[in-house]
């Protein structure tokens, strides 16, 4: 490995492992609530919030995996987050090889 | 500036896809062809940084919080194009396995935190290298970046109660106008999400340059 792949490659680990400093912030992003947030701030639910569902059910919505804790739940998502990243440069690097 | 499912009408969405489809085309291609084995290591760091960083919440004044994207970054290093893909690809791994931001919206996410982000950013580099001090221009261009990405938010958002309202009068997406989403979400970003970026832009440039000057030299002698 390069001595660039190996920075890069600490880089990214350090990212992902300070990743549960994000979990400080206690509140969501400005416009980014759920239906019962909205309702509690203007006494109703805008009927499309209220009904429209997502076209795929997320696999782990909001970063959280069911059973286990906080901590674990980011880092194992960040990895994931980067790791998905990762594959589908991959794949796209082969397949520009592949045309050209 | 996620903006989830149901929160805007689909004649926002609709047309956003309808502008966002060839963009992406264009931009895939241009990632395509940047791709190669030096870039690579970057390129697919940079886009993971991208992912990780927008997971750094920072909670602000007023309850709510937010985060860096990333954006300047592999703009000033890879162009607008290659940027906006590498964005995109990013925010759409974090619709659809995680549920951060909309799919069917995916568009307008696309085109703000991607396209509009990665192409102010890179234009404000271009613009003012050279002219001012070099962290300067490195933090303006992040600012300026994620701030231009607010502000179509903040319209596609606040144009909602325009589009729709039920039989009691109430909005049926989402329900502040531009009076409210307009300060909300771009004043937060001009006074804080913004410096982040700006501060995250300049960091992790002036660590990219560190290491590639400290091979390059190596390298060329190998």
């Amino acid at each position: 490995m390069s001595q660039n792949k190996k920075y890069l490659l600490a880089f990214i680990l350090i990212t992902i492992i300070l990743t549960p400093l994000g979990l400080i912030a206690q509140g969501p992003a400005w416009g980014e609530w759920s239906a019962e947030e909205i309702n509690t701030m203007i006494g109703y639910v805008p009927q499309s919030i209220e009904n429209t569902k997502p076209l795929i059910e997320a696999l782990i919505p909001d970063y959280e995996i069911s059973g286990l804790n906080a901590l674990a739940s980011t880092w194992i998502s960040a990895a994931i987050g980067a790791a998905l990243v990762f594959m589908i440069m991959i794949g796209i690097k082969k397949t520009g090889k592949r045309v050209s | 500036m996620h903006i989830p499912d149901g929160f805007i009408s689909p004649a926002t969405y609709l047309p956003a896809t309808v502008i966002a489809i060839p963009l992406l085309m264009v931009a895939f291609k241009k990632t395509k062809e940047a791709i190669n084995d030096e870039s690579f290591a970057f390129l697919s760091s940079l886009t993971a940084f991208s992912f990780v960083v927008m997971m750094f919440n920072i909670p602000i004044p007023g309850g709510t919080s937010g985060h860096a994207i990333g954006a300047a970054i592999l703009a000033i290093l890879f162009g607008p194009w290659v940027a906006a893909f590498c964005l995109s690809l990013t925010l759409f791994i974090q619709a659809l396995v995680f549920g951060d931001g909309g799919l069917s919206v995916f568009a307008v996410n696309s085109l703000a935190m991607g396209f509009v982000a990665s192409f102010t950013a890179f234009y404000v580099h271009k613009l003012f290298k050279n002219r001012v001090n070099h962290s300067i221009v490195l933090f303006l261009a992040g600012w300026s970046g994620i701030v231009a990405a607010s502000v179509v938010v903040a319209v596609a958002l606040g144009i909602q109660p325009l589009l729709g309202v039920d039989a009691a009068g109430h909005p049926i997406y989402f329900p502040f106008d531009l009076s409210v989403t307009l300060p909300a979400v771009v004043g937060s970003h001009l006074l804080f999400f913004g410096v982040v970026e700006g501060f995250a832009t300049m960091l992790v440039l002036k660590f990219i340059e560190k290491i590639t000057n400290q091979n390059s030299n190596k390298e060329v002698l190998v």
